[in-house]
């Protein structure tokens, strides 16, 4: 069983993921450019962060645990790259151009 | 087994029987919940791939879309989500330490603001139910005015589409959160929990957070980015 | 109600938009069944991780669990996709929306990837138990310890995570990149690998084995040479200009049953043969299962051979009818599907004839080693009187006194 979080630590982390929410949505009106994704994006995978180490105690979880949620994450991205991948590749040159 | 047969005194009533000790039973049933929030993570990943694709297939018909869409209620939503999620990890760490009153407090908690974000789910699907932007159905879909360039009709359907599916297998997951919160809370009503016993709601917790997850993708995802680019 | 005619593979736009027949039912059906897929496998990755015997390490689990804790990953981990994939179908049927209709600007390839990034994993689901069954066989029919046991229990997880990268071989002549096709051909060859890990320590374990030929043991031998040239013909298929000549023709018919039938099936019959006796306490009568195993050896071969040849001469899969040139090879090959039929027959009536007068088993009538023969045939409600306590490495066979060499 776990060690008991303090009351402090959970309401510390419930702060910054609402300052983070307010900084994405404004964040979001200015126009970055391509920017504008990695850090709407990249936000969220740090808010995503706090809630799994703090709110699902993977902090104080076995490394067992926090293989699988790693390898849950990992997956995601295999589907994702190699679809995308064949996405992003259908414009490349074909290959008989080198020959 | 041996353990089947032992003295009552060794053998609290919420152990079961395959189980050789309570922390056995925990450690067991809180890897159970992370192996089926690993089946979430690529149910729902499946989804945003295929999303992930379009958008990247049709960048001018996705920032067309997003003309329709209201960050507003997009962080509104979110806000409330974090909320429940911190009622939530409170109501876990009362169980954990007995504190009962604290406990039942919580989880209402948790319901409410739950339910408040499926409410405010309901107000912003209404919305595009007025807008005409509801590809589902007939007579519910319209994409003309200004703001909606006709080249990209069937594009802005597909995205539409997607919008709906990706909120509403969530809000679907939001329902059978509350379900569970409903269970649990009579569980503790009748005092089933204490410091000895509280797997039930550490792994509904544990559900309950990853749904704001997913949550806390959706919204820049479907709502933040592009939404600068209008296409005015 | 009524049946699907969109093929298992569930195609897009014909299952999506053109097909007359029930496809949204058939859809929830799969996704109901994916769900006890999914909980099986979560199951038993618990299972294994938290609730092992006391002295069961992983380096003592038998080789058979490894296999299904392989199989387990894959099921948790793949399944989900094709429920939303297959969700994502009925819903589009559902609306009349279309997200995978290219008529209104959907892809049907999307959904082909999203479709065999589980159903690629699947087939490594279908084998992976097989092959954990091959390795307690030849063990106990061999007299004699594993050879390579890591590489065996690695290599059951080398073929879970490599079999996630593969799928796009399903798709080479669709219209996919050919540079995905490029990196989906090269891992195609690299997830043979742990296969062939496989295969060479199952032989090296039987060299300078006792071995005896039950029906069990006839049926690993069979899995392993079987097994061997529909994997091998997987590589052909895994070659992309292969490919292009051999696609949706009967040779990829041929590769799989050779993999499935002669091998899955193969290794099912064993595992029957084998565990029989544990499960029901009776003996089913072995030279029966001495002539059956080889009415299926040589009914199998007699089946799907030609079909490689007849693949590779151009006749095509999932046609009616076939042409005249094509018909010797097909009558080969449907004598062979009698056969086997036969060979499928015989056991189904000796089984069940063994339930009422075949001879009682006793606890251990092969004089394996595992856990399972230490308990009654069949075991007590709850497997074991007295929770066992592991001492010993898996296959613990006594050594025999080796002639000296040299």
């Amino acid at each position: 069983m776990h060690p008991v979080t303090p009351v402090r630590t959970y309401v510390l982390i419930w702060l910054t993921l609402t300052i983070l929410t307010f900084t994405t949505y404004y964040v979001a009106q200015i126009d970055l450019g391509q920017l504008n994704v990695i850090v709407a994006l990249g936000i969220a995978a740090f808010k995503m962060m706090l809630v799994i180490w703090f709110f699902m105690h993977v902090r104080t979880d076995n490394p067992l645990t926090k293989l699988f949620v790693f390898a849950g994450f990992f997956w995601m991205a295999i589907l994702l790259v190699f679809t995308l991948g064949d996405y992003f590749s259908r414009t490349w040159m074909p290959l008989g151009k080198f020959w | 087994m041996a353990d089947t047969h032992a003295v009552a005194t060794e053998h609290p009533p919420q152990l079961r029987h395959h189980f050789d000790d309570m922390g056995q039973q925990f450690d067991s049933a809180t890897f159970g919940m992370w192996v089926f929030l690993l089946t979430e993570i690529m149910f729902f990943g499946g989804m945003f791939g295929a999303y992930t694709v379009y958008r990247s297939m049709y960048p001018e018909a996705f920032a067309a879309t997003s003309n329709f869409m209201n960050p507003a209620f997009g962080a509104a939503n979110t806000a409330v989500l974090i909320v429940s999620s911190l009622s939530m990890a409170l109501a876990v760490r009362a169980a954990h330490l007995g504190q009962q009153k604290l406990l039942q407090l919580m989880l209402v908690a948790t319901m409410v603001f739950g339910t408040a974000f499926l409410v405010i789910k309901g107000f912003e699907y209404h919305e595009h139910w007025v807008d005409m932007k509801v590809p589902l159905f007939a007579g519910h879909w319209a994409w003309d005015g200004p703001l909606a360039p006709p080249q990209y009709a069937h594009q802005a359907q597909i995205l539409f589409c997607f919008y709906f599916f990706m909120t509403g297998f969530h809000a679907i997951h939001m329902l059978v959160g509350l379900g569970i919160m409903t269970t649990i809370l009579m569980m503790a009503r009748k005092g089933a929990f204490g410091p000895s016993y509280y797997t039930p709601v550490e792994v509904s917790g544990l559900y309950w957070h990853f749904v704001d997850i997913v949550w806390i993708f959706l919204f820049p995802l479907l709502y933040l980015i592009g939404h600068t680019k209008k296409l005015i | 109600m009524g049946g699907v005619d969109t093929g298992w593979t569930f195609y897009t736009p014909f299952s999506t938009t053109y097909s007359n027949t029930f496809v949204i039912t058939a859809a929830v059906g799969v996704f109901i069944a994916g769900f006890s897929s999914i909980l099986t496998g979560l199951n038993f990755i618990v299972t294994v991780h938290k609730m092992r015997a006391p002295g069961m390490t992983w380096g003592r689990l038998p080789l058979f669990v490894w296999a299904n804790y392989a199989t387990a990953l894959i099921q948790v981990l793949g399944t989900p996709v094709v429920a939303i994939t297959l969700a994502l179908v009925g819903l589009e049927r559902a609306f009349h929306i279309g997200i995978f209709d290219p008529a209104i600007g959907g892809d049907p390839i999307l959904f082909q990837h999203m479709f065999w990034f589980y159903s690629h994993p699947a087939v490594y689901i279908m084998i992976l138990p097989g092959m954990g069954v091959i390795s307690e066989l030849v063990t106990c029919f061999s007299r004699k310890g594993i050879f390579g046991y890591s590489f065996i229990a690695g290599s059951s997880l080398g073929i879970a995570i490599i079999g996630f990268l593969v799928w796009g071989h399903h798709m080479f002549v669709t219209g996919m990149s050919m540079y995905a096709g490029l990196y989906f051909s090269f891992l195609t060859m690299i997830v043979a690998v742990p296969s062939a890990i496989k295969v060479f320590n199952w032989t090296a374990t039987m060299f300078r084995g006792s071995i005896s030929y039950e029906t069990p043991m006839l049926y690993a031998f069979g899995f392993i040479g079987l097994f061997t040239i529909g994997g091998l013909t997987g590589l052909f298929l895994g070659t992309l200009g292969v490919d292009v000549h051999v696609t949706d023709t009967y040779f990829v018919v041929a590769h799989f049953h050779y993999v499935m039938v002669g091998g899955m099936v193969v290794a099912y019959m064993g595992a029957l043969h084998f565990w029989w006796p544990k499960i029901t306490g009776k003996m089913y009568p072995e030279g029966w299962g001495k002539f059956s195993a080889l009415l299926v050896f040589v009914g199998f071969n007699l089946t799907f051979f030609p079909q490689f040849i007849l693949g590779y001469l151009g006749m095509p899969r999932r046609y009616h009818a076939y042409a005249p040139e094509f018909q010797v090879l097909n009558v080969m090959s449907t004598a062979g599907a009698t056969v086997l039929g036969l060979g499928f027959l015989i056991p189904l009536i000796y089984f069940l004839w063994s339930l009422r007068y075949g001879k009682a088993a006793g606890n251990n009538p092969w004089g394996a080693k595992g856990l399972e023969w230490t308990t009654q045939s069949p075991p007590t409600t709850f497997n074991f009187d007295v929770t066992p306590i592991v001492t010993e490495e898996a296959y613990a066979y006594a050594k025999h006194e080796e002639a000296h060499v040299g």
